[in-house]
């Protein structure tokens, strides 16, 4: 995992992320430990993580039409974005938060 | 290869388009990379969850490495599941155990009610428990059975807990429970007779007043019971520590004005062992929320402490802020305690060999530490070695 830190406007604002999961499934629990690393890496304590277990009340995804899970979907700032899948590429999870070009061509990892 | 910046469409529905391209894009990368480990089904009225992988291994890990018994059996009691708790009970490696029949290890005499309860277990609506011994003659055990849902097939989940443990540790409980309760009622007990004989001291010095040929002896009664008092107050605030039930009334204050207090009451002490009592307290108040009568017992502990171990030189007392806490140092130059000991100072009643020709019970440091700990604030101690005095620091939480 890289530890160079590439500040931009984003990480600048309020984050509001939520983090869909269902239950302590393996992937649920890596995404958790990944988003808690990102975080710590790159906003510098300006966010906000909400966890919701589908596992608990399914319906809930309707409310972010989620389709996989574990699912990040970014509230603020705008626009709204989601990242499908365990967080474990840190590069995938920066591309998809607009904090570092995509790389058109390659697989973006 | 070639790195562009996202296109930004200034019209919308091209930027709706190229989010949902992106969110596409990052669903089949997730689902190809093995990220997702479930996918939502919707359904006219809600959503359920499809599971592609399971949480299994996690529960299996839990349930293996758990400090009870767990098995899955069949209604004759034939193992499908063993965690290796209850393999090691009956001695037996899990792999072993796995298809053979329970009941087999299960102490002659307790066979029947063992197969009976696994029967009524598939019949009851909750769980279903009994108590037995191993064939090989250790326990008791408690089994408690209750069905699985499996179709097709009958089930039983079993929990069996080992009643050894148990029995032993409600025993120990017990004793030290019926301990505290005899320190409590006899400190109780002793405290009101004090209280009486020191009304009638105070009676009998009124009448004969003070400059009467027996002034002396009434002035050494009085505080041979108030040293008497001062004992069994510890025995109780010790009593009640235990007990979870000291009584700390907070408030915010000055912890200065404590320490001041508590230096001003151990003074006279100090001078009758020509030992010198230097405090070092900050200019500003130093506020902190707490019970300021506790706090002041704490000081005046520490500081009697020093005083009673020292018989040459000086206590020095410094109170500064380190942090979010104030720090409170009283340092002595006095026997020292050696480094094994360091532990074992705030333990009630323990008292090393040479504390034995001081007076105490070992009590008033113990009591300390209850005190600080009830405060959020914790306390240490440090000493050079033996003969080279030792030093007691307090952090009790800023307000």
């Amino acid at each position: 995992m890289t530890t160079r830190k590439r500040k931009t406007d984003d990480a600048m604002d309020q984050w509001t992320l939520r983090l869909y999961i269902a239950g302590q499934t393996p992937k649920s629990i890596a995404a958790i430990a990944n988003l808690k690393k990102f975080c710590a890496d790159y906003l510098d304590e300006r966010y906000t993580i909400e966890i919701i277990d589908l596992k608990q009340d399914p319906k809930l995804a309707r409310r972010d039409d989620i389709v996989a899970i574990p699912t990040l979907v970014r509230k603020l700032p705008v626009p709204v974005r989601k990242i499908i899948g365990d967080l474990s590429s840190t590069d995938r999870v920066l591309v998809g938060f607009d904090m570092r070009p995509r790389v058109i061509g390659g697989d973006g990892d | 290869m070639t790195e562009l910046p996202i296109a930004r469409n200034p019209r919308r529905r091209t930027t709706d388009l190229a989010e949902r391209v992106r969110e596409h894009e990052s669903l089949v990368r997730a689902l190809q990379g093995g990220e997702v480990d479930a996918v939502v089904v919707l359904e006219p009225d809600g959503a359920k969850l499809q599971h592609l992988t399971t949480d299994e291994p996690l529960y299996r890990t839990i349930v293996d490495t758990l400090p009870q018994g767990v098995a899955t059996v069949l209604a004759d009691g034939t193992i499908t599941y063993i965690n290796q708790h209850l393999a090691d009970s009956i001695g037996m490696p899990p792999a072993t155990l796995l298809g053979a029949n329970l009941a087999g290890y299960v102490a002659t005499g307790d066979v029947a009610t063992f197969v009976d309860t696994l029967h009524a277990a598939l019949d009851a609506p909750q769980e279903v428990g009994m108590t037995f011994l191993w064939a090989h003659g250790e326990g008791p055990v408690l089994v408690s059975a209750s069905r699985l849902p499996v179709d097709g097939v009958d089930a039983l989940g079993l929990v069996i807990v080992d009643l050894r443990d148990r029995l032993a540790r409600t025993a120990a409980e017990e004793e030290s429970r019926s301990k505290d309760e005899l320190l409590a009622s006899v400190s109780h007990e002793m405290r009101t007779p004090l209280t009486s004989i020191m009304g009638w001291v105070q009676l009998i010095e009124f009448e004969l007043g003070s400059d009467h040929h027996l002034g002396d002896a009434i002035r050494n009664l009085k505080n041979a019971v108030l040293a008497e008092a001062k004992i069994v107050d510890d025995l109780l605030d010790l009593a009640r520590a235990e007990k979870g039930s000291l009584s700390i009334v907070t408030r915010e204050f000055d912890l200065c004005e404590s320490l001041r207090n508590a230096a001003s009451y151990v003074n006279q002490q100090a001078q009758a062992k020509s030992l010198a009592l230097h405090c070092e307290l900050p200019g500003e108040p130093v506020i902190v929320r707490g019970d300021p009568d506790r706090l002041r017992q704490v000081f005046v502990n520490l500081l009697s402490n020093a005083l009673k171990f020292t018989d040459a030189g000086s206590i020095h007392v410094r109170c500064g802020i380190d942090d979010a806490y104030a720090t409170i140092e009283v340092t002595d130059s006095g026997i020292g305690i050696k480094a094994d000991y360091l532990p074992m100072v705030f333990e009630p009643f323990w008292r090393s060999e040479r504390a034995k020709p001081y007076p105490g019970l070992g009590i008033g440091l113990a009591i300390t530490r209850r005190l600080v700990e009830a405060h959020g604030g914790t306390i240490a101690v440090s000493s050079d070695g033996p003969g080279r005095g030792a030093t007691f620091t307090v952090k009790v939480p800023l307000a």
